[in-house]
């Protein structure tokens, strides 16, 4: 194993494989702290980039995690505060609950999205073709409503059953893995 | 170790009100209020927690991947380059410095969001990459992974798709990905696709050419994993079964066990065992695909006290997986036993596929004291296959370690006179389809490899099967 050295070319590497490995793991955690996708998209960005700003301060003897993840908080209640929408997210508390249990189960939460691509994959078409639609950037749910032929609340109705479909596929698939050893 | 049901962490919750309230909250339909009535649940209920946090995970995976060709790397690249904040944090660094960062921050970036959504990405994209313009969802069809060409015996070039193993004989052979990949295979070589842009070398050599676009792709092996960052590069499973790495241009990063290097050109890694990471000599492209035996299976002998007229054993190298025959005297194959497959754990290793009429005595009766012994010529783990219908006797329980997994038999027809057996049962492909037999998996770790001794197995009156041996070197 490379140990870092303490120069800044070593300590910025050591710090861009640190953010690549726990970069889907922030992602992740952004977008329970901010709701549509788009948003999420946003505050992560900008996340990443307050974090790039500040790579010289990130101590290598601590988890990066936390300290991302604290950056990120500041990043979404900044986000949602220009917006006005202060009363539309999670409280101090919640976050710093998801916090911990994102962080604890890591490994599994990884697990689950190696079986989405297989349950993805299971989905019909039309359903996945709906799903895809729904997380374009320039696509409103009136759009996608209007591409197939429903109302918007008829697309939130399917995309929550898609979801609910999914969800249930990544539990069996993970049930069905059995403990790897 | 444990016979009880595996726990899943976001399992899905069985109140339709909270899964809706999540639903509410996560695609911005939910009031201030609902907002608070979650806030307090995340921190009451740990199920509501994980839950919450495990759909907003997915939606983040499928967010990503649904604007994957929307090149939203360029768009964070291009705001990191803008922030003059970046440039000034280190003026001492002066301008080379600055634009070093930058191009590491670009590579970073490109190969994490390739390393960590590559696969999926590109294997999505492929499914999707022209979404409709009507209200009629189609996919379109979906390019091989890999041409191979010239292959002996073969017409036109041998197309490996997704998922799918590449088994090519002795020789070096060059090869185009649909990424636009140029590689060079070097044979007896066993390879599985198992994404677009993750291929597990079971054993063989290659050399990857790899373009722009198909940064992030890896090579995983017994022993590790080998992950580009925009360059050329080899990786040799070769015959004496130890991964080895060298790079002929740019830069990878290899992966075992703790330990992790990055290797720029001229530089080269072998791993002989699970993270032990000792440099290697690189040598040239041409003698490092030269053609060469492949290790032999680390499963070196196999013998037993079962019906000595049966078909002999045969030890398959990388060869577990989803329809691979059971059983040497029979058409029985191995299956997972849900949709969701074989486990990965066992996938891709070596295997004996036994006579299943061992179970029989010379004289064809069924017996209860069948003993096999395994011979291992280095250190492994070795997962034994056991009948669920079968009492597990005490020696297994005793040195065996219980998992949770269970391998599905897809029995299909059998005749034979001299056990007056015939019965004809549907065969299906794919997993879960057709289960006959579900076996339990029971794992022991051989650290200095050797003999293991199984048996008395016991029986039961009417229909059982042989223990299957799946092994994983240390």
């Amino acid at each position: 194993m490379d140990t870092p050295a303490d120069n800044p070319t070593s300590k910025q590497t050591h710090f861009a494989e640190v953010y690549i490995n726990n970069q889907e793991r922030l992602r992740g955690y952004v977008y329970t702290l901010v709701a549509h996708w788009n948003d999420a998209e946003e505050v992560f960005q900008r996340t990443s980039l307050c974090l790039w700003r500040k790579w010289e301060q990130f101590d290598q003897e601590r988890d990066f995690l936390p300290w991302a993840f604290g950056i990120a908080r500041l990043e979404a209640k900044r986000f949602l505060s220009e917006r006005s929408r202060q009363q539309k997210m999670l409280s101090d508390s919640a976050m710093e609950a998801l916090d911990v249990a994102i962080i604890e189960n890591s490994e599994a939460m990884e697990e689950r999205l190696a079986a989405l691509e297989h349950c993805v994959k299971k989905l019909p078409n039309q359903q996945r073709s709906l799903l895809w639609n729904s997380y374009k950037k320039s696509a409103s749910i009136e759009q996608v409503g209007e591409l197939f032929g429903l109302s918007a609340n008829a697309v939130y109705k399917r995309l929550r059953k898609i979801r609910e479909q999914l969800h249930r596929c990544i539990d069996a698939r993970i049930a069905s893995w059995g403990e790897i050893t | 170790m444990s016979s009880q049901p595996r726990k899943i962490v976001g399992r899905m919750l069985e109140e339709p009100e909270l899964v809706k309230l999540v639903d509410l909250c996560l695609t911005d339909q939910a009031s201030p209020q609902q907002w608070q009535t979650l806030s307090d649940l995340i921190v009451e209920r740990k199920d509501v927690c994980e839950y919450y946090a495990a759909q907003a995970i997915t939606g983040a995976r499928l967010a990503w991947v649904s604007k994957i060709d929307e090149d939203s790397g360029r768009e964070i690249l291009e705001r990191i380059e803008k922030d003059d904040l970046l440039a000034a944090s280190d003026p001492a660094m002066g301008k080379a410095f600055s634009y070093r960062r930058v191009a590491l921050t670009v590579g970073a970036f490109c190969a994490a969001a390739l390393l960590l959504f590559g696969g999926i990405g590109v294997s999505l994209l492929y499914q999707n990459h022209a979404l409709p313009k009507s209200n009629v969802a189609t996919s379109g069809p979906v390019p091989p992974t890999i041409l191979v060409h010239d292959v002996p015996g073969k017409t036109k070039p041998v197309a490996v798709f997704g998922n799918e193993v590449l088994d090519l004989p002795a020789g070096v052979f060059q090869a185009t990905t649909s990424s636009g990949m140029q590689v060079e295979f070097s044979g007896p070589l066993k390879l599985r696709v198992q994404k677009p842009m993750e291929w597990r070398l079971i054993y063989g050599k290659l050399i990857a050419t790899v373009n722009p676009v198909s940064q992030g792709f890896t090579v995983t092996t017994h022993q590790g994993s080998v992950t580009d960052l925009g360059t050329k590069f080899g990786v040799a499973v070769g015959h004496d079964n130890i991964t080895k790495v060298a790079v002929y241009q740019g830069t990878v990063v290899v992966q075992s066990g703790r330990s992790s290097q990055q290797l720029e050109q001229g530089q080269g890694v072998r791993i002989p065992s699970i993270s032990t990471l000792d440099t290697l000599a690189v040598v040239s492209e041409e003698e490092f695909l030269r053609v060469e035996e492949i290790a032999p299976s680390v499963i070196t002998d196999v013998r037993h006290n079962g019906n000595s007229a049966a078909s002999p054993y045969r030890i398959v190298r990388g060869g577990f997986r989803e329809g691979a025959t059971a059983y040497v005297d029979r058409v029985h194959q191995w299956s997972g036993l849900f949709a969701g497959g074989l486990s990965p754990a066992l996938t891709d290793e070596d295997y004996v596929q036994l006579p299943n009429d061992w179970k029989y005595d010379d004289n064809w009766n069924l017996r209860d004291d069948l003993k096999i012994t395994f011979e291992f010529s280095r250190p492994v783990v070795a997962y034994l296959l056991v009948d669920e219908r079968l009492r597990a006797p005490a020696w297994l329980s005793e040195r065996f370690t219980k998992t949770s997994i269970v391998i599905g038999l897809d029995k299909g027809s059998h005749s034979d006179p001299r056990t007056n057996t015939r019965y004809q049962l549907p065969q299906i492909a794919g997993p879960g389809n057709s289960i006959d037999v579900s076996l339990r998996v029971w794992k022991i770790t051989l650290p200095e490899g050797g003999s293991l001794e199984i048996g008395p197995i016991g029986h039961r009156s009417s229909d059982w099967v042989v223990p299957g041996l799946v092994t994983r070197p240390l």
